[in-house]
């Protein structure tokens, strides 16, 4: 696990000095775990920053976001929309998320609010160590495990030095010298000797110290297309981030704030509702489809308005265009606008996010009227069953 | 407590007749709220009393550290104590419908969850654990999961989870934080501000204290005393929590960030703490606090964790005015007079 900690707060402030509006970006993986950057600390950031700004009486709008991995591009997509309004971004990532937002978002300044440290492991709570430098040429095979370029200062690659002193380091007597523990634990499975065979120089073109490394698995095809056509490798859309980007600003009556009426019910939480799936959910006893767009939430009654078709079986949802795949109704379900062969119009309740929370207002059920004969024509029958 | 094996036995309400069977895995505190009976809860694991309830018949197995032998004869802790087998019969009024009554839990978000295990580093009575079969962040395999037979409600693992998958179900994250800002933007009680000098609420420090269980009779009653008292020109509002180890880095900044001249965090006194070791936690995250606020320009003096024996009124005391004297000595903080530019002006005098 990439290993990170907060840089000191006055380095930040000076990092965002003269800037008036700001989005923190925490990482919801690696670094969540060290408590450098997740949505808790980076938030915990964010209210630092606005308190601080306040105590000095500057002026500083300081938003929060969370997204599941930084250092990947879809997951950073949905920021797309907002990252304009912001003068600077402050990354709660690695560097890795840093760049990711970096050659993402080319008119943002984007700010590292971690200092990225390694890769390691927690080894108490609270206490993680490096274990692991990316050499690019694993040794792991020869000494037990046990990593000597990581936990040598000197990386040394045949034994220890003269000073390592009752099994612990001369560099840091804090530390074990790894080359004792490499000894030990090689003598404990019975294979010490083994430390005698020659092994072949280590590879270090591998290593840093050259130009950037790249790993390349060219075994899929797709990707590989899609590099000779020197477009990005597939690219898969994700659900936005479910933390908020605004917090309300509490008033006395915030609890009310944003209460709905009795007419709004929730359905259910956005994290149950994947995008672009059509989802059947009971409302105030109605049944309903519900469906997240990524930009918006759609609801409407669970039959198609031809031929009461349940549209959970028989719909195809593709970028928001709702097909009855019976007779090719169709409609974009952003506009409502009519598309394909439909000749009637699909009902929609109104929907709306409140917090995580879906909200569908139902007033009362909408049924299609099925009796009119007029709306049959022999198209409706083609290829039916 | 005891080492006896759990066995099934029965519990019988004396008011309405109702009979519930309590199995081994399960306790005669979640039969009651499964069915509608409320009982007030402070720890849920035998060390409070505050669950004691009367009992007029029954060979109860008593397994808290709570009540003395003589209180042993007419009550029990619904949390913790059992029986084995046979009846025991309780004396608790009718309750106002069957329903399921909410206690307080930790639940989890699983597709938050990046199983870090701080949470089942954290609970100190085996609840959390990573069930390999829910999805976590990123659609990887693997997330914690909270058993609610063994959750004491103690929200230590909420404060320590990093990526907010941890909710409490009653208190959740942001009715903690909106409290704290609500609280804040209360201005101090008229009669207050007419009775001391002019322009008291300007003048007046404002304390903002998290207080744990343990500590909530004692904080409450200094506090109401202090605030009463027109010489002294603080006035506290006290935000009660499950544990002060429930309390997190953020609820701490969103204190002051909302207007607080100085925050106090009032727990147990080291190896008291109902959840054995939330006063430690906080302890920590209060001198995390500090060096933020010296950053933030306020000062960490503005910042103190009190480590407090229930009843202990003088300490409290002095603790609370030095710490206002303290943060007075830095001025008003600067976020106060923000937010009250905004607010409804008290005309005084």
């Amino acid at each position: 696990m990439i290993v990170a900690e907060q840089k000191p707060l006055e380095d930040i402030q000076r990092m965002l000095k003269g800037k008036k509006k700001v989005l923190t970006v925490g990482c919801g993986t690696c670094v969540s775990v060290c408590f450098a950057g997740g949505k808790k600390e980076s938030s915990a950031m964010a209210a630092t920053l606005r308190t601080a700004a306040a105590a000095e009486g500057q002026e500083l709008e300081v938003e929060e976001v969370t997204v599941q991995r930084q250092c990947v591009q879809e997951f950073v997509a949905p920021l797309e929309e907002n990252i304009g309004e912001y003068d600077a971004v402050l990354s709660m990532a690695c560097g890795v998320g840093v760049q990711t937002l970096a050659e993402k978002y080319m008119d943002t300044p984007i700010l590292p609010g971690l200092d990225t440290n390694f890769m390691g492991q927690p080894t108490e709570p609270g206490i993680w160590e490096e274990r692991c430098v990316g050499c690019g040429n694993c040794v792991l095979e020869y000494t037990g495990g046990l990593c000597p370029i990581t936990r040598c200062p000197k990386q040394l690659q045949n034994g220890p030095c003269g000073g390592s002193e009752g099994g612990m380091c001369e560099v840091d007597p804090a530390i074990p010298c790894i080359w004792s523990k490499i000894w030990d634990l090689l003598d404990r499975q019975g294979i010490a000797d083994t430390l005698m065979d020659i092994q072949p120089a280590k590879d270090w073109s591998k290593s840093r110290g050259g130009s950037m490394r790249r790993v390349v698995v060219s075994d899929d095809l797709r990707q590989q297309a899609a590099r000779e056509a020197g477009e990005r490798a597939i690219s898969v859309k994700v659900a936005p981030p479910q933390s908020p980007m605004k917090r309300p600003v509490p008033t006395e009556t915030s609890a009310d704030a944003v209460e709905l009426d009795e007419t709004w019910h929730r359905a259910c939480s956005i994290s149950e509702l994947a995008e672009g799936k059509l989802q059947r959910v009971s409302v105030a006893g109605v049944d309903v489809i519900v469906t997240n767009l990524g930009d918006c939430i759609r609801a409407f009654p669970p039959t198609c308005p031809h031929l009461a078709e349940p549209l959970v079986d028989s719909g195809l949802l593709k970028d928001g265009l709702l097909t009855c795949t019976k007779h090719l109704w169709q409609w974009d379900l952003r506009s409502g606008e009519m598309k394909g062969a439909a000749e009637r119009p699909v009902e929609m309740y109104e929907a709306k996010l409140n917090g995580d929370d879906v909200m569908i207002r139902v007033e009362q059920e909408i049924t299609y009227d099925y009796d009119d004969e007029d709306d049959f024509d022999e198209d409706d029958f083609f290829g039916s069953d | 407590m005891s080492a006896s094996k759990n066995t099934t036995f029965s519990i019988r309400v004396s008011s309405t007749g109702d009979v519930f069977e309590v199995p081994p895995n399960r306790t005669i505190l979640h039969v009651l709220f499964e069915n509608g009976y409320e009982v007030p809860l402070d720890c849920s694991n035998g060390r409070c009393g505050t669950c004691r309830t009367r009992y007029l018949s029954g060979e109860v197995d008593h397994r808290d550290t709570a009540l003395n032998e003589s209180e042993r004869s007419e009550y029990l802790t619904v949390c913790v104590s059992r029986a084995h087998g046979g009846e025991v019969v309780l004396d608790l009024p009718a309750p106002q419908s069957t329903q399921p009554v909410a206690r307080p839990l930790a639940v989890v978000d699983a597709p938050v969850c990046v199983a870090c295990l701080n949470c089942v580093r954290f609970c100190t009575f085996g609840a959390a654990r990573i069930d390999d079969e829910l999805i976590g962040v990123g659609g990887i395999q693997g997330a914690a999961v909270i058993d609610k037979d063994l959750c004491t409600g103690c929200g230590l693992c909420a404060a320590a989870c990093p990526t907010g998958a941890i909710e409490m179900n009653i208190n959740t994250h942001d009715t903690v934080i909106d409290t704290i800002h609500a609280l804040n933007a209360e201005p101090a009680p008229v009669e207050r501000a007419t009775a001391a000098a002019t322009d008291a609420t300007e003048d007046m420090t404002s304390v903002m204290l998290f207080a744990c269980p343990q500590c909530r009779e004692t904080t409450q009653q200094v506090c109401e005393e202090q605030n009463r008292l027109p010489s002294q020109q603080v006035h506290t509002r006290v935000v009660e929590v499950p544990c002060s180890g429930r309390v997190d880095t953020l609820q701490l900044m969103h204190a002051f960030e909302s207007g607080a001249d100085a925050v106090m965090v009032a727990g147990c006194q080291p190896g008291e703490c109902f959840f054995n070791t939330g006063n430690l936690h906080v302890t920590e995250r209060v001198k995390r606090i500090a060096d933020w606020l010296d950053g933030c320009g306020l000062g960490r003096d503005r910042v103190h964790m009190m480590h407090l024996t229930p009843g202990d009124h003088e300490n409290l005391a002095e603790a609370l005015t030095n710490l206002s004297d303290k943060a007075g000595a830095n001025g008003p903080s600067p976020l106060r007079q923000a937010s009250a530019a905004h607010a409804p002006v008290l005309t005084s005098g």
